[in-house]
């Protein structure tokens, strides 16, 4: 196991160096340059900020010596903020997570029960609410879904913020963690009832329920551990899709997290962002891959790395 | 099994009818709009508001404002209006534009001593002017800032409007030169500091709005003792480690989040007063409706209003009494066009182009009818007179439209090319796009594109000359003169003129124009600019007037809307900060 | 699910594999029939459909032009004249709708050919082709799979925007009914999407590669193509059609985020995402602009859902309801 985690942590070296180089040059392919404003600046300046940048050179060159930095650690600054992208990535990255982690768990802790729940009470009561809940999140973009939970529970109960993110005050945290872990929590409902169907019609459950075991003892005991892979089969996809796809949601709320700083990054053409972003993003997702590689292992006993 | 399909639709109806509901809902209940912001102090309901406006302002108490996310804190590189806004509540220059735009005497002591050939001008610092740190502000500071806006490090998007001092063109192009070029040209320069409260400027030709220049932020002044070498040394990242002398100082930033501004109790102003409240926080929202629902909500005390939906804003009781619309404006926008393109070098066709344009009905379409239908490219209050002098001659007109379309060789549109229209890609553009490709094709029977892409490509089309017709485009003011409406934008070969306006008249008028200390004189020669450009629709067909922004304000927040001018950039009266009050 | 296929399969010579095929895909035709709310959905689909593209052709059901204009009648309620009242410039709804409706079909639907195309060429190349074609693809797939996707999409979008190049570019369309820009972002969002099809591609391959039935076919002279077309692609078809069907909504989905930022289709075509997006700004004013695109997805969504798990239980084998 450790042989297999350490096999794919070398493998992320060139990974990130591939995401790195076709990021490169995407972006340099876009038109337009950081420089040119709304107020457009006489040619003579613009010139002086290229080539104080850097940007003046080939790109060839300015490949190597993006590369060359790169491997000191040197992601260059942002042109908007005259910051190192380092820092602005530092300063927004906490709130991006932490969203993204109480997403993730909302979506998880949401999606096991509702889908245990359907599957245990078909056609019940349970199974009416989670179908409701599962049919809002899978069919409602999450901003229109944002903005139907500002207005009836922001503006009409004044139960939540309308906008903000402090971390661990759920006033601020309700409204983003739901309109972003709603969609998930449909999908993993769904997976989990599916799952859950089909392991309960398993012979070794019959004999369970034939030995006299309550139905919660089956259901925790024999029935969700096997019923559980699949859902982990989505979860390290899940998860990545949070962190990646927060910005809507960061927007709509206000919420100081690096979401919407690609979508900035790419509008101003400020190269520098737009690769701590990405390769921000690209590492998180391999480590999420690898994670979810790994706990089915510990899962799943038939699997040896 | 699931739900079965019936169901599901009809959970499906009865979310969409609480959509309907909810924002029905919302619009008309009564939300608590008294409900004071985050922090602020003032308790009584905003019922007050009939009795607030006339009694002195209360000092003390705290107000939540929305604004859009600054990009740096540096005045001498500053260009984004969200970061001209911060700058000048929180540093001052030499001077400051009143409510009728009138220099008046800020860290300066009095009006400035002007040489009798009007390129020498001395100015007298008060004395004793202490940073927010402690630290003494002297005349070198403002040396200072002089040299780092100049710096050609700096490469400042407003560097160009101190090309008239002595030598600042020069030390600003000394990009490739070597170290010992560079002191050299620092130390050419046309300012000085002979002692500690006097500043000497040198420069180049007479101007009359060079003292405007000396209240604008890229002449404020650098704090020395926490910046050694102005033109090398590096502006700190985090703002909390500068220095201010403005009516507040800047006491912690948190980036995409907000902004805490206390009182400066060092700020003395010759002609104003120190700041009444004891702190504004600023929040940054970026998506305009959801900063009206913060408003709403009582989040924050002052939002940017969402003018796609003004008729539920002005008829709402929880918005309505808040809502401001600020009477001057500061932008004139239209429709640009690249002249060397065919056929729009023949004044008929940009004649029939900008008659077929129905300005009234544009306006109620975009801007929630905010807007002011406008004919003259300078704003009529900075010349003296309307704001739609020329509408008999440029305005809707379908009749003239055709025929003049029709004189210039295109007889029902027959034979004209199909010209592109290039828009930023925002649904109020569009909104334009779509009126203006529907005018086009009723009143003049002809075809154009539209392209609608990003700003900075849009930007680089524009610079790069490589646009037909270009709109919504226009200026939005740097200052209060119409010297900055048409300076380096309207005569042949300017370094703004992107349109290619070349008109032999228009060009000596604005040189004369430019050293005129006659003010009378100056503002005829401007006007005259102005007929030639608006009339004879030289790369510009103005559309409207507006201003930046329309606010929400709450009834609370005092000194806001009556010091509202042109100068506005994110907030009203954020030039003029220190005249905001709540009422307790 | 293929597993049990090749029981069944090595019992018949393989010139006989035609009519045992047809027979499966009957018996899954069968079980689908039976599964009530896939059967609804799909009508529904059919029939969003059907109206879809006669409104593209006749003016009797869109009754409006989508682009025609109208300052009278702005944001105007539902009536007799505008099923869905009219939007902010008085375009009418219902027609914008519809269009919305077909561009975002038009999305879902190509996306997922192209996605299909790509998949099973990497997918079968890497199973089919020998160890280092395996190799070479997958390590491609693995680097297509670490990048983000919504950045990607977004990057390929900023760059092929507002160019004049053959088919994606600005003039007119090249292949009739999909504008330049609908290609485009067909193939940003496709160019993304590929990486689950070809790995379902390439581990049923690999798994049939050694099958029994396979090894008969080889055994009587059967060339490699025929082999792949004729007894391996129909049964790697299963699982590919359920990721297909949830991939459409994907695809429509992705392309209202996109349309929420920005990056979507210019004016006046609308797709259902722009569409949102238009309505989001106006909602205080204007409810229906902003419900009737946003029930539109929702619709689509639900029903290429339940199609899918209908289409999945119906192939596989191991269900039994």
């Amino acid at each position: 196991m450790a042989a297999y985690i350490f096999r794919r942590l070398i493998v992320l070296i060139p990974l990130l160096w591939a995401v790195a180089t076709i990021t490169f040059f995407l972006m340099h392919a876009v038109p337009g340059g950081p420089f040119v404003g709304e107020k457009s600046m006489p040619p003579v300046l613009i010139q002086h900020m290229e080539a104080k940048y850097g940007l003046d050179k080939n790109l060839g060159q300015q490949y190597v010596t993006f590369l060359d930095n790169l491997l000191h650690g040197d992601l260059g600054i942002s042109y908007a903020t005259q910051q190192p992208v380092t820092q602005v990535i530092r300063h927004g990255f906490p709130a991006t997570i932490q969203l993204g982690i109480t997403a993730f768990i909302f979506a998880i802790v949401v999606g096991l029960v509702l889908g245990v729940l359907s599957a245990v009470n078909q056609n019940g009561v349970f199974d009416y609410i989670s179908v409701f809940i599962a049919t809002i999140g899978a069919a409602i973009p999450s901003f229109v879904l944002a903005l139907l939970l500002v207005l009836l529970l922001s503006l009409h109960f004044h139960w939540f913020d309308v906008i903000g993110w402090k971390f661990g005050n759920y006033k601020s945290m309700t409204l983003p963690v739901v309109a972003l872990g709603l969609l998930p929590a449909a999908y993993i409902a769904r997976i989990t009832r599916a799952s859950m169907l089909d392991v309960l019609r398993q012979d070794y459950i019959r004999t369970a329920r034939a030995k006299g075991l309550r139905p919660l003892q089956i259901v925790n005991r024999h029935a969700m551990r096997n019923a559980l892979v699949p859902v982990l089969t989505v979860a390290g996809p899940i998860f990545a899709g949070l962190i990646t796809g927060s910005f809507i949601i960061e927007y709509t709320f206000a919420i100081p997290g690096i979401g919407t700083a690609f979508v900035d990054a790419v509008n101003l053409r400020d190269y520098g962002m737009i690769m701590g972003t990405v390769l921000l993003y690209a590492f998180a997702i391999a480590i999420c891959n690898m994670l979810v590689d790994v706990s089915y292992g510990i899962v799943d006993p038939r699997i040896r790395y | 099994m699931f739900a079965t399909r019936w169901k599901a639709l009809g959970l499906l109806a009865s979310v969409a009818a609480i959509l309907m509901l909810a924002a029905a809902c919302s619009s008309s209940s009564n939300n608590k709009t008294t409900t004071p912001g985050n922090g602020a102090s003032a308790t009584s309901p905003a019922g007050a508001s009939a009795t607030g406006s006339t009694s002195a302002p209360q000092q003390g108490g705290s107000i939540t404002v929305q604004a859009l996310q600054p990009q740096s804190f540096d005045p001498h590189f500053s260009a984004f209006a969200q970061d001209i806004s911060i700058d000048r509540m929180v540093w001052r220059g030499l001077y400051r534009l009143d409510k009728n735009n009138k220099p008046q005497p800020e860290m300066a002591a009095s009006q400035p001593q002007v040489s009798s050939d009007s390129l020498t001008y001395t100015v007298k610092l008060q004395s004793g002017l202490k940073w927010s740190d402690g630290a003494p502000l002297t005349a070198k500071d403002f040396v200072a800032g002089i040299v780092r806006t100049c710096a050609p490090d700096t490469a400042g998007q407003y560097t160009s409007f101190l090309f008239n001092i002595v030598g600042c063109e020069k030390y600003s192009g000394d990009t490739k030169a070597d170290a010992a070029t560079q002191q050299a040209d620092q130390a050419a320069l046309g300012v000085s500091a002979p002692d500690d409260t006097t500043i000497v400027f040198k420069l180049k030709n007479p101007q009359a709005t060079f003292q405007i220049q000396l209240a604008m932020w890229f002449t404020f002044p650098v704090p020395t003792q926490i910046i050694k070498n102005p033109a090398t040394d590096k502006w700190p990242d985090d703002p909390t480690k500068l220095a201010f002398n403005g009516p507040y100082k800047i006491q912690s930033y948190t980036q995409k989040d907000n902004l805490v501004l206390v009182r400066n109790d060092s700020y003395h102003s010759a002609s104003s007063h120190e700041a009444y409240l004891d702190k504004i926080t600023e929040k940054y929202i970026d998506d305009t409706e959801q900063a009206d629902n913060a408003f709403r909500a009582g989040q924050v005390d002052v939002a940017i209003a969402n003018l796609a939906n003004l008729k539920a804003i002005t008829s709402d009781s929880s918005t309505k009494d808040a809502y401001f619309h600020p009477s001057q404006y500061s932008s004139t926008l239209g429709m640009q066009f690249q002249m060397k393109k065919a056929p729009l070098d023949k004044f008929q066709v940009r004649l029939a182009l900008s008659q077929a344009i129905d300005r009234k009905t544009l306006v109620g379409l975009v801007g929630g009818g905010t807007y002011q239908p406008a004919t003259s490219w300078i704003p009529g209050a900075l010349l003296g007179i309307q704001d739609d002098p020329f509408e008999s001659q440029i305005g809707y007109n379908p009749t003239e439209a055709k025929k003049n379309l029709s004189d210039a060789g295109y007889p029902d549109g027959k034979g004209f090319p199909t010209l592109s229209l290039e828009i930023r890609n925002t649904p109020a553009n569009q909104a334009v796009a779509a009126f203006v490709q529907n005018a086009y094709k009723t009143v003049l029977n002809i075809n154009i594109t539209i392209k609608a892409v990003d700003s900075k490509t849009r930007s680089a089309d524009y610079t790069s000359r490589n646009f037909e017709l270009f709109a919504p485009a226009g200026w939005n003011q740097d200052y209060p003169d119409p010297e900055d409406w048409v300076a380096g934008q309207f005569n042949t070969g300017g370094s703004q003129n992107f349109t290619d306006c070349s008109d032999p008249q228009i060009d000596s008028l604005m040189a004369k124009a430019a050293v005129n200390l006659n003010n009378d004189e100056r503002i005829a020669q401007y006007k005259q600019i102005n007929e030639l450009i608006s009339t004879k629709l030289c790369g510009i067909a103005p559309w409207w007037s507006q201003t930046v922004y329309d606010w929400l304000v709450n009834p609370k927040i005092h000194g806001m809307r009556d010091n509202s001018t042109s100068q506005d950039s994110i907030l009203p009266s954020d030039w003029n900060v220190e005249n905001w009050s709540v009422s307790k | 699910m293929a597993t049990s296929q090749p029981q069944t399969m090595s019992l018949e010579p393989a010139f006989s594999a035609a009519t045992a095929q047809r027979g499966l895909w009957g018996q899954a035709w069968q079980r689908l029939l039976r599964n009530r709310l896939a059967v609804g959905a799909g009508l529904v689909l059919g029939i969003i459909i059907v109206v879809a593209i006669l409104t593209s052709f006749t003016n009797v059901v869109a009754r409006y032009d989508p682009a025609t204009v109208n300052y009278q009648e702005v944001n105007a309620g539902p009536s007799a004249s505008h099923f869905f009242g009219t939007d902010n410039l008085g375009r009418d709804t219902w027609s914008r709708s519809w269009q919305g409706m077909r561009i975002s079909l038009k999305i879902g639907f190509g996306t997922q050919i192209v996605v299909l195309a790509i998949g099973i060429l990497v997918g079968a190349g890497a199973a089919l082709g020998g160890r280092f074609t395996d190799g070479l693809l997958m390590r491609f797939t693995d680097l297509t799979y670490a990048f983000p996707d919504l950045l990607a999409i977004i990057l390929l979008r900023a760059i092929l925007t507002g160019r004049d190049w053959p088919l994606i570019g600005t003039g007119d369309p090249q292949i009739p009914g999909l504008s330049g820009i609908v290609i485009q972002m067909i193939l940003a969002i496709a160019l993304v999407s590929w990486v689950t099809i070809a790995r379902l591609v390439r581990g049923q391959m690999l798994s049939l590669k050694g099958a029994d039935y396979v090894l008969a076919a080889r055994s009587m002279g059967a060339s490699t193509p025929r082999i792949v077309f004729t007894h391996m692609l129909p049964n790697t078809l299963g699982p590919v059609i359920v990721a297909v069907t949830f991939g459409i909504p994907l695809a429509i989905f992705a392309e209202a985020v996109l349309g929420f930022i920005g990056f979507s289709l210019q004016p006046p075509a609308a797709s259902l995402g722009t569409l949102i997006n238009d309505g989001y700004a106006y909602y205080r004013v204007n409810q229906w602009m902003l419900l009737v695109p946003t029930v539109g997805i929702a619709i689509l969504m639900l029903c290429f859902t339940f199609l899918g798990d209908g289409l999945r239980d119906a192939l596989d084998p191991r269900t039994r309801r």
